[in-house]
């Protein structure tokens, strides 16, 4: 079995982070070091804007099914006069 | 002859249970499975207050109980145990799950049955959110956004290449079912989640169909705080161990 989702994200995070430590003592001052410096933050807002794209991909194709819930409502009014035929008393509580 | 067994947990669904069994015979029927297959179904029940056993043994005077089997527990013991002991009843090839209270409807099960043979696949699981046909009814609009965030993060964090993770209307070849369900640790909402996730883990290969979700409309079904964190928790176990 492959290694845990978690896990494998711990270690990537922690091998990123080390990286990102060692850029920063090597880099020269100026504005490269700048962008390296900032670029979590980048990361973080590319995620959050994948994240809210999704999130909301999914709200609009979200589907109702209100025609089945009228379909469950006339048999549910069938089965209770054919169980009530077949000796069956119900309490209609869903209509 | 190739056995299919219905697993129906109840606690306090008197009123529904002559309903979804009513529901089951129909659909079959029209789609011609008691001719070339045999369904049983086993009900479960937790001892519900409200007799929910009694109205099952009138149901099996109505439609025999060669059916419909009839497993009473001495208490209120959860679902995860309750697809367990209904295993033991279950003699099938094929158990189905799905719940007893009308938001899941039968006439998906033929479908999952024709799904299953053509893809040979070890488990057909029902989604609300993907393809034609399926849709949810009777949530607001905040009902809606939570379980999209929650799909959205399982997805991030499990990526299990099923679409409703949270759903509880599936078929399962039966050695599938008692393997995986044996290794699940989680309850509640985590339950379906974990045992699909581990199943695709283990290399078992998933179906989907598209399904109608009608929600209750009497009795409870609300998403909590409470709801809301034991999901978050149990994700994030799901997410470290699995």
């Amino acid at each position: 079995m492959a290694l845990p989702r978690g896990k494998v994200f711990v270690a990537l995070l922690s091998v990123a982070t080390v990286v990102w430590l060692c850029g920063l003592f090597v880099l020269p001052d100026g504005h490269a070091r700048f962008l390296w410096r900032v670029s979590p933050l980048y990361v973080v807002m590319l995620f959050g804007t994948y994240s809210l794209a999704c999130i909301g991909w999914g709200l609009l194709t979200f589907s109702e099914c209100p025609e089945a819930a009228k379909e469950l409502e006339q048999q549910v009014k069938e089965a209770c006069d054919d169980l009530a035929k077949k000796g069956m008393r119900l309490n209609l509580a869903h209509s | 002859m190739v056995e299919y067994s219905i697993i129906l947990p109840t606690y306090n669904e008197r009123d529904n249970l002559p309903l979804i069994i009513w529901l089951i015979v129909g659909e079959l029927q029209k789609a011609g499975i008691g001719d070339w297959e045999v369904v049983v179904v086993v009900v479960v029940d937790d001892s519900s207050p409200d007799g929910t056993a009694d109205v099952c043994r009138q149901l099996q005077r109505i439609y025999g109980d060669r059916h419909i089997r009839l497993h009473e527990r001495p208490g209120k013991l959860g679902l995860g145990t309750a697809y367990r002991s209904g295993l033991e009843v279950a003699k099938g090839a094929f158990i189905l799950l799905m719940d007893a209270d009308l938001s899941h409807h039968p006439k998906f099960i033929p479908q999952f049955i024709a799904i299953q043979r053509t893809t040979q696949a070890d488990i057909v699981t029902g989604t609300r959110y993907k393809g034609r046909g399926g849709g949810v009814y009777g949530w607001d609009m905040r009902r809606i956004l939570t379980s999209r965030v929650a799909n959205y993060l399982a997805q991030v964090m499990l990526s299990p290449g099923v679409s409703d993770l949270t759903g509880s209307f599936r078929l399962y070849r039966r050695a599938v079912f008692e393997e995986v369900i044996s290794r699940v640790v989680s309850r509640g909402y985590v339950f379906q989640m974990e045992l699909i996730t581990r199943a695709t883990k283990m290399g078992y290969t998933v179906a989907e169909c598209p399904i109608t979700f009608v929600d209750r409309i009497y009795g409870s079904s609300k998403l909590g705080a409470g709801e809301v964190m034991q999901y978050l928790r149990g994700l994030m176990l799901l997410f470290w161990t699995l």
